[in-house]
């Protein structure tokens, strides 16, 4: 069974069920149905294209085919973005996308509408998860839920925060103990001094054990 | 549908008296379009649901695969040949657009009905036509479609190569064909236990979900009947398809195939 159509096909439901949670989602796709958006993800080279019509959005992840088939994905979709995996949680700001673009980190082609159309129906929609449970499992087992699910958000970022605050004061304490360079060096040459002057002994040694055991067979 | 003045059409190689498979039951050749055409028409009403319950929804997948290889883009002319109840072509519509269109064609006007009650309940009208259509002589122009899609439906076609050869003529050079059909398991211990459910499950479903046990046998005995899938692309290559392939899809249950005319 093709894994990524599996995948594609759960991404599709999941985001038409969610879109429906906003009474609003309608509004904010019009602008967008009979349009298209291919997105291509570095540096894994996966290309997704989202076809957005009046009440849904269809998720593709089109095959390469074998052969003679090249298949131009900029040519499929009205816009096409090939951004950095790295860079997805910063396109939601508008005034970064510059920057993503002088870091090679974003491409756009085709017609940037449909891209800022995109995100703007990504920031509009507004679902309450709370009220979207509510109505599948009953007030108190969603209150619960969310309940717990935003202890354990709160506890990864506080997590989260600490590993980064002991991290950083580790690394800083490590800089102050690190030796400099010069030290090193120092150190280095310190240590190769030793070495000869261990040899130099080792041959003295090695000499005098000759010149002894030279002196007795002369005694004898 | 106003395309309907085909110029060189293949005809049907029949001769008056011959035999042909309906399963495993041999039948005369003029008979078997009627006998599949009735099967059909029984399941029309629940097909469906007993392709979610059959296949355990993996139709599904194996449908997104086909389209996800199609190449379609905006603007295309598709055609989604014994179609059905359209699951294809709803997501070809969608992609497609306004300006692309999509003809959802079937042999068997019951099939076709609900294919089309189906996708205009999605509320989809602007960009899809239904033609009942026979695939061996397809009542379209020459070189008019850039993909033909044909899902589960050339196993039931009599004489599978006109049907190929009336596909040929009805793509444009560039276009290219997709046929996802059953096929023939990779594996002997896949093909015992796909045997066994084939044979005994599946007819009993059949009999408690759309009360008709004789009509799902028919579609067992017909996949063991199909090409498989070496023979499939042969027979593809000899309708004159060019840069032919095929995949095999959990285990080579089904297989889709693929090829361009140049």
């Amino acid at each position: 069974m093709p894994i990524t159509q599996l995948l594609s096909g759960a991404a599709e439901l999941s985001a038409n069920e969610l879109m429906r949670w906003d009474n609003d989602y309608q509004t904010y796709l019009a602008p967008l149905a009979g349009r298209s958006l291919g997105i291509t993800l570095l540096p894994m080279h996966l290309t997704v294209h989202l076809y957005f019509s009046d009440s849904r959005i269809d998720i593709s992840i089109p095959e390469t085919l074998p052969q003679n088939e090249i298949e131009v994905a900029a040519d499929i979709c009205d816009c096409h973005l090939t951004i950095h995996i790295s860079a997805l949680s910063e396109m939601r700001n508008a005034n970064q996308l510059t920057r993503l673009i002088k870091e090679d980190k974003l491409d756009i082609e085709g017609d940037l509408a449909v891209a800022q159309n995109v995100s703007a129906l990504a920031n509009n929609l507004d679902i309450d998860l709370t009220e979207m449970l509510t109505h599948k499992l009953g007030d108190v087992p969603a209150h619960t839920l969310m309940g717990g699910a935003n202890s354990i958000k709160n506890y990864v970022a506080y997590l989260k925060q600490h590993v980064e605050v002991t991290v950083g004061e580790a690394l800083i304490e490590e800089k102050r103990l690190v030796a400099s360079p010069l030290a090193l060096a120092h150190f280095s040459d310190e240590v190769t001094d030793t070495r000869y002057w261990c040899d130099r002994l080792t041959a003295r040694i090695q000499r005098l054990e000759q010149a002894q055991q030279a002196q007795q067979q002369d005694v004898k | 549908m106003s395309d309907n003045n085909a110029t060189s059409e293949t005809q049907p190689a029949s001769v008056a008296g011959s035999k042909t498979h309906f399963g495993f039951t041999q039948v005369d050749t003029e008979q078997k379009e009627s006998l599949v055409a009735d099967v059909f028409h029984s399941v029309a009403a629940k097909y469906d649901i007993m392709n979610d319950v059959m296949s355990m929804g993996i139709h599904r997948i194996w449908k997104r695969y086909t389209i996800d290889c199609s190449g379609a883009r905006k603007g295309q002319q598709i055609l989604d040949l014994a179609g059905g109840t359209g699951d294809l072509t709803a997501k070809f519509s969608r992609i497609v657009g306004p300006t692309g269109s999509v003809t959802l064609s079937d042999i068997n006007p019951s099939m076709l009905e609900v294919g089309k009650d189906k996708l205009r309940d999605m509320g989809l009208v602007d960009n899809i036509k239904y033609v009942e259509a026979n695939a061996e002589a397809l009542p379209f122009p020459d070189n008019h479609f850039d993909i033909v899609t044909m899902a589960f439906g050339l196993r039931n076609v009599t004489h599978k190569e006109n049907a190929l050869a009336s596909i040929y003529r009805v793509l444009k050079p560039g276009g290219r064909l997709l046929v996802l059909e059953f096929s023939k398991p990779t594996s002997s211990a896949l093909e015992k236990i796909y045997d066994t459910y084939s044979f005994h499950l599946l007819p009993k479903m059949g009999k408690l979900i759309a009360d008709d046990e004789d009509s799902y046998r028919y579609l067992a005995e017909s996949i063991r009947m199909h090409p498989d899938q070496d023979t499939l692309e042969q027979m593809m290559q000899t309708a004159g398809f060019e840069g032919t392939s095929y995949t095999n899809l959990t285990g080579g249950i089904v297989a889709l195939h693929r090829g361009f005319k140049y």
